[in-house]
């Protein structure tokens, strides 16, 4: 490369420059060094960040999926049967049907913001106390039939004579 | 190429490349020794493979250059953390003798955009053909001319307004396409 001019103008002041960097420039073999030196701690930081990283994903996954298995779990609460309490022959007995259960209401899905305030209260509202048995009275079990509307005293005093024995 | 015929190649042009270092790192000796060591562990780590599709140097080069960009990408981050201090990405007020010609020379070279630094660098200190100074930059042979051209006007430029006495004919007429 022919340079004229300036060129060479430019070139001697690079020169000098040169000169100037040369003189403090490191020993080759001291950069070398400290780069092999270096290598295997890189690497061992990388695989660290890497392994790091693969946990704090499977944290994150498998926090996404017990989140999601909640949620389904509060959504798709199956309508539970109430114990009945009461013996099945005190059952035949009385006409009046077990309290029904809205289908509609079950069935429909409740806005996203009330749900949990829905299952809340479904669920409260299903609780039953484990000593409720205890509130039943021994003698309802013998009650075969209701005294009927036009049943004297007389026979309703000896049918509970009758009953308590 | 074998490692340890790798390492006598690096060793010979280790001189010039600390140079070539030092000037993409805006004459940062510190900032300058640590890219190029960092160019160095990515050859030991086959990260940077020579693959003979071109000249060493111009290969080790942009290495060099690219590695240097990186660094100081992550330099610049590093700064918008609270907390840390910028370090000083200069060094031209250095404890280093210098004539009064030659700081203001440096100081003229710093002022110029990187690509046109760049491009003056690689002909003038590296002896490189501006083919090579364009594949170093990643750039076209025609991109690498304008760049050159516009640097050493610029460069003229901003000496003559500092009054800078270089003892230069300036306006003595050159064959601009002499350089290939």
């Amino acid at each position: 490369m022919e340079l004229t001019g300036t060129e060479k103008r430019i070139q001697a002041l690079f020169s000098e420059l040169s000169l100037e960097d040369r003189s403090r420039t490191p020993h080759f073999a001291h950069l070398w060094t400290r780069a092999q030196a270096t290598k295997p701690s890189r690497v061992l930081s990388k695989s660290l960040a890497v392994s790091a990283a693969v946990v704090v994903l499977a944290v994150a996954f498998s926090f996404v999926i017990w989140s999601t298995s909640i949620t389904q779990n509060a959504l798709n609460i199956a309508p539970v049967e109430i114990p009945t309490t009461a013996s099945p022959q005190l059952a035949a007995v009385t006409d009046t049907p077990p309290p029904v259960q809205h289908p509609k209401r079950i069935a429909r899905r409740p806005r996203q913001t009330e749900g949990p305030v829905i299952n809340d209260a479904a669920l409260l509202s299903r609780w039953q106390s484990p000593t409720s048995s205890f509130m039943e009275s021994p003698s309802s079990v013998r009650l075969n039939s209701l005294p009927e509307l036009n049943q004297s005293a007389k026979d309703l005093e000896s049918f509970l004579k009758e009953s308590n024995q | 190429m074998e490692t340890s015929e790798l390492k006598a190649e690096l060793e010979k042009l280790h001189p010039a490349s600390f140079g070539w270092a030092l000037s993409c790192c805006r004459r940062n000796a510190a900032e300058a020794e640590e890219v190029l060591q960092t160019v160095y562990l990515k050859i030991l780590q086959h990260k940077a493979v020579f693959r003979g599709e071109s000249k060493l140097q111009t290969w080790l080069f942009a290495v060099i250059r690219k590695t240097a960009i990186s660094e100081r990408r992550k330099q610049w981050l590093r700064t918008l953390v609270p907390g840390t201090t910028p370090e000083a990405t200069s060094e031209l007020e250095s404890d280093f003798e210098r004539t009064e010609m030659q700081r203001r020379f440096q100081q003229a070279l710093a002022k110029l955009p990187a690509r046109q630094r760049e491009t003056l660098h690689l002909i003038f200190y590296q002896d490189l053909s501006l083919s090579e100074a364009a594949e170093v930059m990643n750039i076209s042979v025609g991109s690498a001319r304008r760049h050159y051209e516009r640097g050493k006007k610029r460069l003229r430029a901003t000496v003559d307004r500092e009054g800078v006495e270089y003892g230069i004919d300036w306006n003595r007429k050159e064959n601009s396409s002499a350089v290939l």
